[in-house]
């Protein structure tokens, strides 16, 4: 029954004091927040955290939620408020993300079966690059890259999550990868 | 890997066509021009090839590290918030109050029910004590009915009736006017039933001896001593009706007997 309702009248059942309606909005869009956070902040806990906080915040404010912009965009920009929160947060902890021992030696990596030793270092090296070269990406440079490559959301949806024209997503994306392009080429990996 | 050449693209016609491309999301028309495109440019096919590694370099940590992620379980307190809206709605002093002590542990609401009896038993010693201390200044005032026999031996018997027709005439016009005759002739005997501290007593007596010891001549002896104001004559109704013994009496003096000045004397005494 409430599956196929939309999410703003889910929204409005959830107002009313159904709980049922907002696990409904939860179970359709918690893979695709954890997705964002997780492209946002690289970090496993920090982005089941900011998951958390996201759909909390997103209750209690539900009466404030206004029917004019999409339920899929009110929660992107909570989502994405949520993760630049906790990267204060860790930023005040003086962690920082692209501290590349830290990385290396906080995240685990667990190479396939089928790759060779040096392949799998060559993959380790060159997903550790790729992951601080998105993370030091402006926010709205890499929201966009993480939309598109996590949330797998097409431009269309990209623009109207972020309201914004096509033509600016397209741009962000274009600037985007030749900042990572430049970011990438500083720091070849050798291949083996 | 990427090459170190120019990548400035973005003077080319079609930069803004090759993330569409990249992505899958061109038209027909659009991809087939910019595939003859490619053929034609120098740039272009480097930076197309770059995006692409780059596209499949995050898709790779997206594979690796997110994609064997189990979706977080979202814990929503509905209990909680629920709670909460039914005291923000309730509003009133009484249920907050109420809402406190239901959701604060045993042992707050036990500490703050001592802390109410320590203030209420407080407040009602101070009040003890306040009214205590009132009628003790009431009863260094209180008029008294009985014009007995003078304490002194030093009065006249003359003097003594003059003093208690004074007092019958008073008592005859209205109650408040009884009070000349007691003031001046204090009984130590009803002061002494009232329990009160003997220092109150004492003072009443040195007043009356004041004035027993010169009854003529009150005027000059509360002209020369200031400090030993009488309080029968303020507050006597006696003063419009005019004295037969005390006609040289200064109305405009203020003569009562002040609480400030009662609570000095018994401190001086103590």
């Amino acid at each position: 029954m409430l599956k196929k309702l939309a999410d703003e009248q889910l929204v409005e059942l959830s107002v009313s004091g159904d709980a049922d309606a907002f696990g409904e909005i939860v179970r359709r869009w918690e893979r695709k927040i954890f997705a964002l956070c997780f492209g946002m902040l690289a970090r496993e806990d920090d982005a089941r955290d900011a998951v958390q906080e996201t759909f909390i915040s997103a209750y209690r404010n539900l009466k404030n939620f206004r029917g004019e912009a999409k339920v899929s965009s009110w929660l992107h920009r909570i989502a994405v408020n949520q993760c630049l929160t906790i990267k204060r947060r860790a930023k005040t902890r003086s962690e920082d993300f692209l501290d590349e021992d830290e990385s290396a030696e906080d995240r685990t990596f667990v190479a396939p079966a089928h790759l060779s030793p040096a392949r799998t270092t060559e993959q380790s090296e060159r997903l550790t690059l790729v992951r601080q070269a998105v993370q030091s990406l402006p926010t709205e440079l890499k929201e966009v890259v993480v939309m598109k490559e996590f949330q797998e959301m097409t431009f269309q949806e990209i623009s109207d999550t972020l309201e914004l024209p096509l033509s600016t997503v397209k741009s962000r994306l274009y600037t985007a990868l030749k900042q990572l392009r430049m970011k990438l080429e500083r720091t070849p990996v050798e291949v083996l | 890997m990427m090459n170190n050449n120019n990548h400035q693209n973005s003077n080319c016609a079609f930069a803004a066509d090759i993330v569409s491309y990249i992505y899958g999301e061109i038209g027909e028309k659009e991809k087939s021009a910019f595939e003859s495109h490619l053929s034609n440019c120098e740039t272009c096919p480097e930076e197309l090839a770059d995006f692409m590694d780059i596209r499949f370099s995050v898709n790779d940590w997206k594979q690796t590290e997110f994609t064997p992620l189990s979706t977080p379980v979202i814990e929503i307190p509905y209990e909680k918030e629920q709670v909460r809206e039914i005291a923000a709605d309730s509003g009133s002093w009484w249920s907050n109050l109420r809402q406190i002590f239901t959701l604060s542990p045993a042992w707050m609401t036990a500490t703050t029910a001592v802390a109410a009896l320590v203030i209420c038993a407080g407040l009602f010693f101070a009040f003890y004590k306040y009214s205590s201390s009132v009628e003790v200044a009431e009863v260094g005032n209180k008029p008294q009915n009985k014009p007995t026999v003078s304490p002194t031996s030093e009065i006249s018997s003359s003097e003594n009736d003059e003093k208690i027709a004074v007092s019958v005439e008073n008592s005859n016009s209205s109650d408040k006017i009884a009070e000349p005759p007691k003031v001046v002739n204090p009984s130590p005997k009803i002061i002494n039933e009232s329990g009160y501290e003997p220092s109150v007593v004492k003072v009443a007596e040195r007043k009356l001896k004041t004035v027993t010891q010169n009854p003529v001549n009150r005027t000059t002896n509360n002209t020369v001593n200031n400090s030993n104001k009488q309080p029968i004559r303020k507050n006597s109704p006696a003063k419009n009706q005019p004295l037969p013994k005390l006609n040289n009496f200064d109305e405009d003096e203020d003569d009562s007997l002040r609480l400030a000045e009662l609570f000095e004397d018994i401190e001086t005494l103590e």
